[in-house]
């Protein structure tokens, strides 16, 4: 029975894909290290950079505008994400997107990792901070 | 087989039941909670395709997936649902096509491909449309629950198509 539900061919193709999802975790993970600022993106366009270091809340409108906010209110603004910085980590705490995605998502710290949201096209990713060039330093 | 069993209308028929099972799948799916992550999910509307693909033939599992996506989208998934399963669905179709024809897997080894395939599918739609490579940051995890998803929906559909009587289908 066993034997006609899995051939060889199978798992040889499952050890393949299982090497390829270990091995890019793996290099992810390698990649991941240290983090000191986060770069906002809308639709692809860089529209803020701001470091870990500093506890802050930012209105974030799917327009590409980032506000200052207390965390609580939207400010009226419809298409938003509410984002806070603190304690060297950056959380999506409120948004108004339809699937809040984002906001289930758990805090970032590390360098690469990011928040994505689909629906408003915004991208919070933590980046080494300015001045530490991510190539020059790998190369060193 | 008797004449009425190979009739347009007959196969006409069988399709769009099939077709309607698997929207009836995908629907279930879309009212249990998300396990986790975007874009993880079991995919049980798979298990229809997958007997599809190995009952009758690729074209018509084509037709069951493909049609599937475009009215879960109208009904319950919606404009960008619809882009990314119909991505997913079309990269999923032609690896379990191909890896078919090899007639080196099983339908284990086929639908797992299928489930990794759906979700690159997916992938490569939302990094286009976020325009952000960034995404790709959930490759690994999206590669391991189409695996586990794959051989789920395989197992099941091996085990199903086992027992559906010859002249069903």
């Amino acid at each position: 029975m066993i034997r006609d539900l899995i051939k060889k061919a199978d798992l040889i193709l499952l050890a393949v894909l299982l090497i390829a999802g270990l091995a890019a975790s793996f290099a992810l993970a390698r990649s991941g290290t240290g983090g000191g600022q986060v770069t906002i993106k809308s639709a692809g366009k860089k529209i803020g950079t701001y470091s870990l270091k500093e506890n802050r809340t930012l209105l974030i409108t799917k327009d590409g505008h980032i506000f200052d906010c207390d965390g609580t209110d939207s400010q009226g603004e419809t298409g938003y994400n509410i984002l806070q910085i603190r304690d060297g980590k950056a959380d999506m705490i409120s948004a108004d997107c339809h699937n809040h995605d984002c906001v289930n998502h758990r805090p970032i710290s590390k360098d690469g990792e990011n928040i994505i949201c689909l629906p408003h096209k915004i991208v919070i990713q933590i980046e080494k901070e300015k001045g530490d060039d991510g190539y020059d330093s790998l190369a060193k | 087989m008797t004449r009425s069993q190979n009739s347009p209308a007959r196969r006409v028929a069988t399709l769009a039941l099939l077709t309607t099972l698997a929207l009836m799948f995908s629907y279930i799916e879309s009212l249990l909670p998300a396990p986790g992550p975007p874009g993880v999910k079991l995919g049980i509307a798979n298990i229809v395709v997958v007997i599809v693909l190995y009952r009758l033939a690729a074209p018509e599992a084509a037709a069951v997936n493909l049609l599937r996506v475009a009215l879960a989208g109208l009904l319950f998934t919606g404009l960008f649902g619809a882009l990314y399963s119909a991505a997913g669905a079309c990269l999923s179709l032609i690896g379990m096509i191909l890896l078919k024809k090899t007639k080196l897997f099983s339908m284990v080894g086929v639908s797992m491909a299928g489930g990794v395939l759906h979700n690159l599918g997916q992938l490569f739609v939302a990094a286009l449309l976020v325009e952000e490579t960034a995404v790709f940051y959930y490759f690994p995890l999206l590669l391991f629950s189409g695996i586990a998803s794959g051989i789920l929906t395989g197992l099941i559909a091996a085990l199903v198509s086992s027992k559906l009587p010859r002249d069903l289908l």
